[in-house]
């Protein structure tokens, strides 16, 4: 990364190491979690139950799990997936749908980015297994380099295009503009293997089974 | 670790504009009040400077070569970390940015991006009141998207109320207005600005959950949290970026304002995609 910059190995002298070419390299991770629904993580066991729902929400609301970006699927521990609805579609089939409490889960429904809920509110404890679209780097900066990538081995030279590119937004002018075709090749990368993220997981981008419209869009 | 305001300032600070930022130590222990402090180095630090200590932000005033003054409300060791992105060059006499200034477009462009994309929801506790028509919004919402209702003192009796218009009621009955009883529906228009109303009007109090999709503090200060996921404040980043360079001034630059105004709206896109890709919303289309 720093040989695309004609940088000494190290510390760094015009672009510092640990405050501008690892927050890069993670920037263009994040956008490969944006673009390509990558990495999947899948929980250890997660405990739902009464006494832990989201601060100040109805007992059916809980919050994200930390380092989450959004809920890919939750499964019970016998290994039955727990099927996914919306609020709405509780709403328009069960006006009543929040008063109803039970011993297991029967439906989980998003709430955003931040929060999600199930159906009914849970009498007492269940154990569940989530796969979530996990952060990049959970722990923030900074950054001491030994952090490991979460993502596979062909997506590692579209981060050093994608980072080689936003280091040189601070040289403005035409030595940023010679950049720019590294971030197309960014760009063309992650088209690539957005289309490999949904032929390896076809519910991947979908909504509940059926195929969005989305999987192939090219990224401009 | 969640970002806060001074992150995305500091990304500012080190990654396109070249100044420096506050890193260093305080120097002296502290107690609530106001104290002289010898921080181990004031490279950065001015008279008006925002600084973070700990989990308050201190302003800087009597600034000299190696001392500060500031009013602190908690105490604090000589070896706590002082720092934060200051914007120095030009201060105090012509800057080329202020702390404040900066955080006005991070504050612009979170709530662009929120209001855009709306990842982010909230449930506040409200209350219907007997005779009482009109409600006012959480203070943070962007848009009210659903109501509920708790009918009785048990914690779980609780039904949906529908979302309609005035022009629904109209049709419904033309004196609806009049109608008491449970309300069972609610209505945002031809309302107050951050109003709800509901119907038919409240004959005894109603405790209510109101879903909305939530929008940052009106006024960010260094330690504000972004309110967005992690991953994603890089955009928002974008579009204050694209202000910081249409600013007229010594830094206006149209080609990078271009730039990061496209970064920006594609950055939406992704998100907007990817929300609707896998269904995050209340239901299946998110906009």
């Amino acid at each position: 990364m720093q040989d695309r910059l004609e940088e000494p190995h190290g510390a760094g002298i015009f672009w510092n190491l640990s405050a501008e070419i690892y927050p890069a390299l993670v920037e263009g991770m994040n956008e490969a979690s944006i673009l390509a629904g990558d990495p999947e993580v899948r929980s250890a066991l997660i405990t739902l139950g009464p006494g832990n729902t989201a601060p100040g929400m109805p007992l059916f609301v809980y919050a994200m799990p930390a380092a989450s970006l959004l809920i890919v699927r939750l499964d019970t521990v016998g290994g039955g997936a727990i099927k996914k609805v919306f609020v709405r579609d509780l709403d328009r089939h069960y006006p009543g749908w929040e008063s109803d409490s039970g011993p297991v889960i029967r439906r989980w429904f998003p709430v955003g980015m931040t929060l999600f809920g199930v159906y009914p509110t849970l009498q007492a404890d269940q154990q569940v297994l989530m796969t979530t679209i996990g952060f990049a780097m959970p722990n923030g900066q900074p950054y001491s380099g030994s952090e490991i990538i979460p993502f596979r081995e062909e997506y590692l030279d579209g981060f050093q295009e994608y980072a080689a590119h936003v280091c040189r937004l601070k040289e403005a002018g035409p030595d940023f503009q010679e950049s720019i075709p590294s971030l197309q090749a960014f760009q063309d990368k992650m088209v690539q293997l957005t289309k490999f993220a949904a032929r390896r997981g076809i519910s991947r981008f979908t909504k509940l089974g059926r195929q969005a419209q989305v999987n192939n869009v090219a990224v401009k | 670790m969640a970002l806060v305001a001074n992150d995305v300032l500091t990304w500012v600070s080190q990654r396109v504009l070249i100044e420096p930022v506050v890193s260093t130590t305080l120097g002296t222990a502290v107690v609530p009040g106001t104290a002289t402090v010898t921080p181990g180095s004031m490279a950065g630090i001015f008279n008006g400077a925002m600084l973070i200590v700990g989990n308050e932000v201190i302003t800087a005033s009597n600034v000299t070569a190696t001392t500060l003054q500031a009013t602190f409300s908690s105490s604090h060791s000589g070896a706590d970390l002082l720092y934060g992105a200051t914007f120095p060059t030009g201060q105090t006499v012509d800057p080329l940015f202020s702390q404040s200034e900066m955080l006005g477009y991070l504050e612009d462009a979170v709530q662009d991006f929120l209001l855009k994309t709306r990842p982010v929801y909230n449930i506040a506790a409200a209350a219907a009141s007997p005779g009482v028509r009109a409600y006012s919004e959480p203070a943070d919402a962007i848009r009210v998207e659903r109501i509920s209702r708790q009918d009785n003192a048990t914690p779980l009796s609780v039904t949906r109320m529908w979302d309609v218009s005035v022009s629904d009621l109209d049709r419904k009955s033309p004196n609806w207005s009049a109608a008491q009883g449970v309300p069972s529906m609610y209505f945002e228009d031809q309302l107050n600005v951050g109003q709800f109303g509901v119907y038919p009007l409240p004959t005894s109090n109603f405790p209510l959950n109101v879903w909305y999709s939530q929008r940052t503090a009106a006024t960010l200060t260094l330690l504000s949290p972004l309110l967005i996921p992690d991953p994603l404040a890089y955009v928002p980043y974008y579009g204050m970026m694209a202000m910081v360079f249409t600013k007229d001034g010594e830094l206006r630059d149209p080609q990078r304002a271009d730039y990061c105004k496209q970064r920006y709206g594609k950055g939406m896109e992704a998100v907007i995609r990817l929300l609707e890709g896998m269904a995050a919303g209340l239901e299946m289309a998110v906009q």
